[in-house]
C-alpha cells in the first residue's frame, strides 16, 4: 500500500515538475524568440537574418532603427508554437515565398512620416507618392529582404530612377 | 520572416477556409451542383460577382450597389483600374454642353456616322447606337455622379469634329479614383490579387458563380489557392481586352508578333474572355486588334508621344523619312495610319514648329516628351532631316508644299483636314518625334444583346452572364475611334449593372 501511495505520489510530482520546467522552458523560448538570432537559428531564416545584419536592402536600414524582426512579423503565440513544431519536424515551406505586408501595417510606424515623404517625392513629371494609380500598397515597390522596384517602371522611365540608391534594382519593367 | 510561422499563416488560412467551406454548405444555401453535376462548395457569395476593375467594371458596381444589389470585385491585378487607369482620359460624347460653350456643333447621328464609317460598317448597329445616343448621359453621370471635372474639348483623327472631353489630368485615373472612392463609401473595395479561373453554371447552364484563384500573384501562374464564389443574381465580365496576351493576339492577327510593344497594362491578357468561350459564349471579329499609331518607339508603353502627336493632327505634317514626303491623312483612323507607317516599315517623322506645339500640346506631354528624348528640338529643317537621316531637298520641297495647303486651308493630296487656326511652318525651333504603332485595343470580343447579356453558340442569352467594355465585341466594328472606349464602358458598364441587379436570385 505504501509503496504504491508513494509511487502515486512520484508520479504526481514528476508531472507537475515536468508541466513547471515545459511551461518555464517554453517562457524562456518566447522571450528569446524576441532576439532576432533566435530566428536564425533556422536555417532557411538565416538569409533573411543575416540581409537585417547588414548591406544595402531596406531591412538593414529598419535594423538600424531597432527595428527586430518580430516588429513587422506579428507571431501569436500559438503561431510560434506551430513554427517550433514545424522547426523539429521540418515540415516547413522550401523555398520560402515572397510575404506581403499591408499598407496599413507599414503605416503604422510611417504615419508620422507620410505626409513629408509624399512632399520629399514631387519631383517634375511625377510622383510615385501621389499618382494617377492612386494609393497602392506600399510591397509593390518597397521590398525589405530583397531588392525594392519601381512599380511606375512598368511603363515609365523617369529620370529620379537614376537617383535611388542600392536598395533598388532598377531593370526594363519589373 | 519565418519559414514555420508561414506555414502556420498558412495552416490557419486553411483552417479557416475550410471552417467557412462548412459554415457555407450549412448557411450558404449549401452545395451547388455544377454542370457537370459537380458538387461546388461556395465559401463567399455577392448578388452580383464582378470581373475586372475598370471603367466598366465599376460602372457596373456604382449601379448595381445603387440598385442594392451586394457586389463583389474581382481583380487579378495588385492594383484596382486596369488599363482604365492609366488611360489617357478622353471621353467622347457628342452634343455635350461644354462642345456647346466651345462653338462645336455635334449630334449623336454625327458621332454613329464617324463610327460606323471607321469601323467599315462592322459595327453591330443597335449597339455603336445605344453608345453614340448615351455618350452625352454617361459623360455627365462622369461629371456629376462621380465627380470627374473635365477641361476641354479634343480633336482625335477619325472624328469629324472635336469630341473628346479631357479629364483633368489627362488621365484615365481622374475617373477610376473617384469611382473606387464611391464604393468605398458604400463599403465595396476592390478584391485585388484574385484571378477568376472558372465560370460555373448549374445543370441548366445558367451562370451561379465563379472560381477564382485566392492571393494570386501577377506573373506567378502557380500561385494562389481555388475559392468557390457564388453568384446569386449574375456575373459581369470586365477584364477587358487581351493585347499584352502574344499568343492570344498572334493568333487572331499573326503581324502582331513580340516585334510590336503594347500600350496596355500586363494584365490586359485574354483568360477571361476564353472562360466565356468555353461556356459557350459567341465570339466577334477577335481579329481587329488596334494598333495605336501615334506612339513612340522611343518611350515605354502609352508615353508622351501620342498627346504630341494626336495634338498636332491638322497643325502638322507626318514624313517618311526615306522619301522626306508626307504618306497619309494624318487625320485619317487609326487603323489606316497604323497600317501606312507598317508599310513603310520605320518609324516616321511627326515634326511640328513651335506655334503649333506650343498650342496644341498639353504642357506636361510636351515637356515629359522632350525629357525623356522621345520628342525633340531643333533651329531648323535642315537639322531634323540630318538627325532623321530624311533626304534634304525633298523634304524642304514637301514642308513648302504642306505650308501651302495650310494656306489654302483645304489638302487635295491626302484630304487631312486643316484646322482654322493652323499656320505655315516658318520659323523655328522646330519639334519633332519618331512614331511607330503599339499594339492598343481589341475591337473584338463577347457578343452581348443591348442589355449586355452574353450571347452564346445558339443566338441565345445565357442566364445570368453579362459583359461590358473592351472584352466585348462589336460596338466599334474594324476600327475604334479615339475616346470612344471610355464612352462605350460607362454606358454598357452602367446598363450591365442596372440590368444584372433586375435579375432574379437563383438561390
Amino acid at each position: 500500500m505504501s509503496r504504491l501511495s508513494f509511487s502515486r505520489k512520484t508520479v504526481l510530482i514528476a508531472a507537475v515538475l515536468v508541466v513547471v520546467i515545459g511551461a518555464a522552458s517554453a517562457a524562456v523560448l518566447l522571450k528569446a524568440s524576441e532576439n532576432p538570432s533566435f530566428c536564425a537559428t533556422c536555417h532557411v531564416i538565416r538569409p533573411y537574418y543575416e540581409s537585417w545584419l547588414g548591406g544595402d536592402l531596406q531591412v538593414a536600414r529598419h535594423a538600424e532603427a531597432d527595428v527586430k524582426c518580430l516588429d513587422c512579423h506579428h507571431q501569436s503565440i500559438p503561431e510560434k508554437i506551430h513554427e517550433g513544431i514545424a522547426f523539429v519536424t521540418g515540415n516547413y515551406e522550401k523555398p520560402l515565398k515572397e510575404r506581403d505586408f499591408s499598407r496599413e501595417q507599414c503605416l503604422e510606424c510611417h504615419w508620422e512620416d507620410w505626409e513629408q515623404t509624399v512632399a520629399a517625392t514631387d519631383f517634375e513629371m511625377s510622383n510615385p507618392h501621389d499618382s494617377h494609380l492612386g494609393e497602392i500598397e506600399c510591397h509593390l515597390c518597397h521590398k525589405m529582404h530583397r531588392e525594392s522596384q519601381v512599380y511606375c517602371a512598368q511603363c515609365h522611365d523617369f529620370e529620379w530612377f537614376e537617383t535611388l540608391d542600392k536598395s533598388w534594382k532598377i531593370a526594363d519593367g519589373i | 520572416m519565418s519559414a514555420t510561422g508561414m506555414n502556420r499563416r498558412e495552416f490557419i488560412k486553411k483552417t479557416a477556409a475550410t471552417g467557412l467551406v462548412l459554415a457555407g454548405t450549412a448557411t450558404l444555401a449549401g452545395c451547388g451542383l455544377g454542370s457537370g453535376g459537380e458538387s461546388i462548395k461556395w465559401s463567399e457569395e455577392a448578388d452580383i460577382v464582378i470581373i475586372g476593375s475598370g471603367f466598366a467594371g465599376l460602372a457596373a458596381a456604382l449601379e448595381a450597389t445603387e440598385a442594392g444589389a451586394k457586389v463583389k470585385i474581382i481583380e487579378k491585378m495588385p492594383t484596382p483600374g486596369g488599363n482604365s487607369i492609366i488611360n489617357g482620359g478622353d471621353m467622347a460624347a457628342a452634343g455635350s454642353k461644354m462642345q456647346a460653350e466651345m462653338g462645336i456643333e455635334d449630334s449623336p447621328e454625327l458621332m454613329l456616322e464617324d463610327m460606323l464609317k471607321a469601323g467599315l460598317y462592322l459595327n453591330h448597329p443597335e449597339k455603336v447606337k445605344l453608345v453614340a445616343e448615351r455618350s452625352v448621359e454617361a459623360l455627365e453621370w462622369v461629371m456629376n455622379y462621380v465627380g470627374t471635372k473635365f477641361v476641354t474639348v479634343n480633336y482625335h483623327g477619325g472624328h469629324s469634329v472635336p469630341r473628346t472631353h479631357q479629364a483633368e489630368t489627362g488621365s484615365g485615373g481622374d475617373i477610376v479614383r473617384p469611382m473606387l472612392d464611391k464604393l468605398k463609401e458604400k463599403g465595396i473595395e476592390v478584391e485585388t490579387n484574385r484571378k477568376m479561373v472558372r465560370l460555373i453554371q448549374n445543370e441548366e447552364g445558367r451562370v451561379i458563380g465563379v472560381e477564382v484563384l485566392d492571393k494570386y500573384k501577377f506573373g506567378q501562374e502557380d500561385s494562389g489557392t481555388p475559392v468557390f464564389i457564388k453568384a446569386k443574381k449574375a456575373v459581369i465580365l470586365a477584364a477587358g481586352g487581351f493585347s499584352q496576351d502574344l499568343q492570344m493576339r498572334m493568333i487572331h492577327d499573326p503581324k502582331l508578333t513580340d516585334k510590336l510593344d503594347s500600350t496596355n497594362h500586363l494584365g490586359a491578357t485574354g483568360e477571361v474572355l476564353r472562360a466565356a468561350m468555353k461556356i459557350g459564349a459567341m465570339d466577334v471579329q477577335l481579329d481587329w486588334i488596334q494598333l495605336g499609331p501615334w506612339a513612340s518607339p522611343d518611350e515605354k508603353g502609352f508615353g508622351y508621344v501620342p498627346h504630341f502627336c494626336e495634338r498636332l493632327v491638322g497643325y502638322a505634317p507626318m514624313i517618311n523619312p526615306k522619301t522626306g514626303k508626307r504618306f497619309i491623312n494624318e487625320t485619317g483612323n487609326r487603323k489606316v495610319r497604323a497600317d501606312a507607317i507598317l508599310e513603310i516599315g520605320e518609324p516616321v517623322i511627326h515634326v511640328a514648329d513651335e506655334y503649333a506645339a506650343r498650342k496644341q500640346v498639353i504642357p506636361s506631354s510636351f515637356e515629359g516628351g522632350l525629357r525623356n528624348g522621345s520628342i525633340k528640338q531643333f533651329d531648323t529643317l535642315e537639322q531634323v532631316a540630318e538627325h532623321y537621316n530624311i533626304p534634304l531637298q525633298p523634304f524642304l520641297e514637301e514642308i513648302q508644299r504642306w505650308n501651302s495647303i495650310v494656306e489654302k486651308g483645304q489638302d487635295d493630296d491626302f484630304g487631312c483636314m486643316i484646322f482654322p487656326d493652323a499656320k505655315p511652318m516658318t520659323t523655328g525651333p522646330f519639334y519633332a518625334a519618331r512614331l511607330w504603332p503599339k499594339v492598343h485595343h481589341c475591337m473584338g470580343g463577347l457578343v452581348t444583346n443591348t442589355q449586355c447579356q452574353v450571347i452564346n453558340q445558339d443566338f441565345e442569352p445565357i442566364k445570368g452572364l453579362y459583359a461590358a467594355g473592351e472584352i466585348t465585341g462589336g460596338v466599334h466594328g474594324a476600327v475604334r475611334l479615339g475616346g470612344c472606349a471610355v464612352t462605350d464602358c460607362i454606358v454598357n458598364g452602367r446598363i450591365a449593372g442596372q440590368e444584372a441587379a433586375k435579375e432574379e436570385a437563383w438561390s
